[in-house]
């Protein structure tokens, strides 16, 4: 579905104008922790799917816990398995492209 | 499960967007209420009595305690980490807008008319508004993706969401009903006809004064279309009767003495001190006599500890905020003075949270609060309150 006047949307901008303050004395701590909050999110992300699927498979009697360990997925879903995990490793280390340094803009008034 | 939009443009999220949105909600919360607690144990217990063993006395304002933390971890942890939150907060919500902003838009198209909205598109738009993104959100208030785009109304909107982790009401609008029944409490026979929001954004509190007031003519205005144009969608679809005008708060439309109630909301802490001495005087132009110019705000620096003003300033130093200690450090009363006001018509006060609470209770609150500044004003926390001042025109 196109918008009204005929434009469509343009990707919408993730990254903020300006620099990123560094708070340690390397600011490679700053980028490793930064990227262990997105992978925590991620594994939160994933943690409730996991447990939500295996709440309404369970109430719906579709297998047992032990049907579950046994069970081995095909070769499509494994390439899938694969796309994902670099996305999952591209977000997590996003911080590596962030700029660190003083803001340009400064009260000047 | 995050919070959802109390409006028609609330979007529907998927199962892992929606763990990504209460991820970033739980952490703001640990770092803003557990660890920020931490590190002001460590700066009492160990930070401040060094600083005092070498300078034979406690640090005396924000910078001083600013510097003295600059070294210790839990500072290092607390900053880098409240900073990637942050950068979070607007990623996590820029994802669901993008994948439904077709029938967001066509939504908000819907719900806009020329009654609710007046753009201007020759209005040049500030230089702290084109030049910043404020609080490290992408695109800022003013980018426009498209020629009737919403785009940042969006983010802001979910993102506040996001971002005040439970702490603003459904509607995202406790501090205007805050301000607005504080007033209504303490000046029961100021019945504002006329009302004006400065910086109104998406009409979030915008909403509050129109709710109170509901007879009055209520008009926010914003230098930022996209804003508005979400604003005025949101306000339509909750059946409220608020106008939205893309205008300088520096020198708006209204004529001279027309107007019984300037409004803003953390909005003065976003203008350079220069705009803000002509905000004040432009409210005082357009106010009729005995009408009310009140504005929410961060506590002023001279009415606050050493360690609270480091941490209320932690936005300046580290969120895009340039201009907030600058606007701390002001006298609010000599600012009103200066714009015409009467010092003997300056008001200030602090208010509980209303959302929460009955009318009665607030009520009660208020009458019998001491109304002290404490480190619970104006900062996201359990038991906080929200800084007001203002002042009321002459009537002679
Ligand atoms: C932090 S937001 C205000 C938030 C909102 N009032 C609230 O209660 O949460 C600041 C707003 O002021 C707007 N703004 C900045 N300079 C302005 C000016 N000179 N005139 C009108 N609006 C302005 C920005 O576009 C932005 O929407």
């Amino acid at each position: 579905m196109a918008s009204e006047r005929g434009k469509t949307m343009a990707d919408i901008e993730r990254k903020a104008k300006g620099r990123q303050k560094a708070f340690f004395k390397d600011e490679a701590t700053d980028k490793i922790l930064s990227s262990l909050l997105v992978l925590l999110s991620e594994h939160w992300t994933l943690k409730q799917r996991v447990l939500t699927l295996e709440k309404l498979l369970q109430s719906k009697g579709c297998f047992t816990p032990d049907e579950l360990e046994e069970h081995e997925v095909d070769e499509q879903a494994k390439m899938e398995f694969e796309g994902m995990r670099q996305k999952l490793l591209a977000d997590v280390f996003a911080s590596l492209e962030q700029e660190y340094g003083e803001s340009e803009i400064k009260d000047e008034s | 499960m995050p919070l959802e939009l109390q409006h028609q443009l609330n979007i529907k999220k998927t199962l892992d967007e929606s763990s990504k949105l209460d991820f970033v909600a739980s952490l703001r919360a640990f770092v803003l209420n557990d660890m920020a607690n931490k590190m002001r144990s460590r700066y009492e217990d160990k930070v401040e009595p060094t600083f005092e063993r070498k300078h034979k006395r406690k640090p005396e304002s924000g910078t001083e305690v600013h510097k003295a933390l600059m070294d210790e971890q839990y500072f290092q942890f607390y900053s880098s980490m409240r900073c990637t939150a942050q950068r979070m907060v607007w990623n996590s919500v820029i994802d669901p807008i993008e994948r439904n902003y077709d029938s967001l838009s066509e939504t908000a198209t819907k719900l806009i008319d020329a009654d609710n909205l007046d753009e201007n598109q020759s209005l040049e738009i500030p230089r702290n508004v084109s030049a910043l993104d404020v609080h490290l959100s992408p695109g800022g208030y003013s980018k426009e993706y498209n020629d009737h785009d919403i785009t940042t109304g969006a983010i802001y909107d979910n993102g506040l969401a996001v971002f005040s982790f439970g702490m603003m009401g459904l509607n995202l609008d406790d501090i205007g009903m805050s301000m607005a029944n504080y007033i209504r409490h303490t000046f029961p026979d100021f019945k504002p006809e006329k009302i004006v929001d400065f910086g109104c954004t998406v009409g979030h509190n915008t909403s509050a004064l129109a709710k109170t007031w509901s007879d009055a003519e209520v008009t926010g205005i914003d230098v930022a279309a996209p804003l508005l144009r979400y604003a005025a969608a949101r306000s339509k679809s909750q059946n409220l009767n608020v106008k939205y005008s893309q205008q300088d708060a520096e020198k708006t439309d209204f004529p001279d003495n027309s107007v019984d109630m300037v409004f803003s909301s953390m909005f003065l802490h976003e203008l350079s001190a220069k705009v803000r001495k002509k905000v004040f005087k432009e409210a005082y132009r357009i106010l009729k006599p005995g009408g009310l110019m009140l504005h929410m705000e961060l506590p002023p620096a001279d009415q606050l500890g050493a360690y609270d003003n480091f941490y209320l300033d932690w936005d300046s130093y580290y969120n895009n905020e340039p201009y907030y200690k600058g606007f701390r450090a002001e006298n609010c009363q000599a600012n009103c003075v200066e714009a015409g006001f009467a010092e003997e018509d300056y008001l200030q006060f602090t208010t509980p949270q209303y959302t929460y609470i009955s009318d009665d209770e607030y009520q009660q609150k208020i009458n019998q609060d001491d109304q002290d500044m404490d480190d619970k004003v104006g900062r996201l926390s359990n038991e906080l309150s929200w800084y007001g001042f203002g002042a009321w025109k002459n009537n002679g």
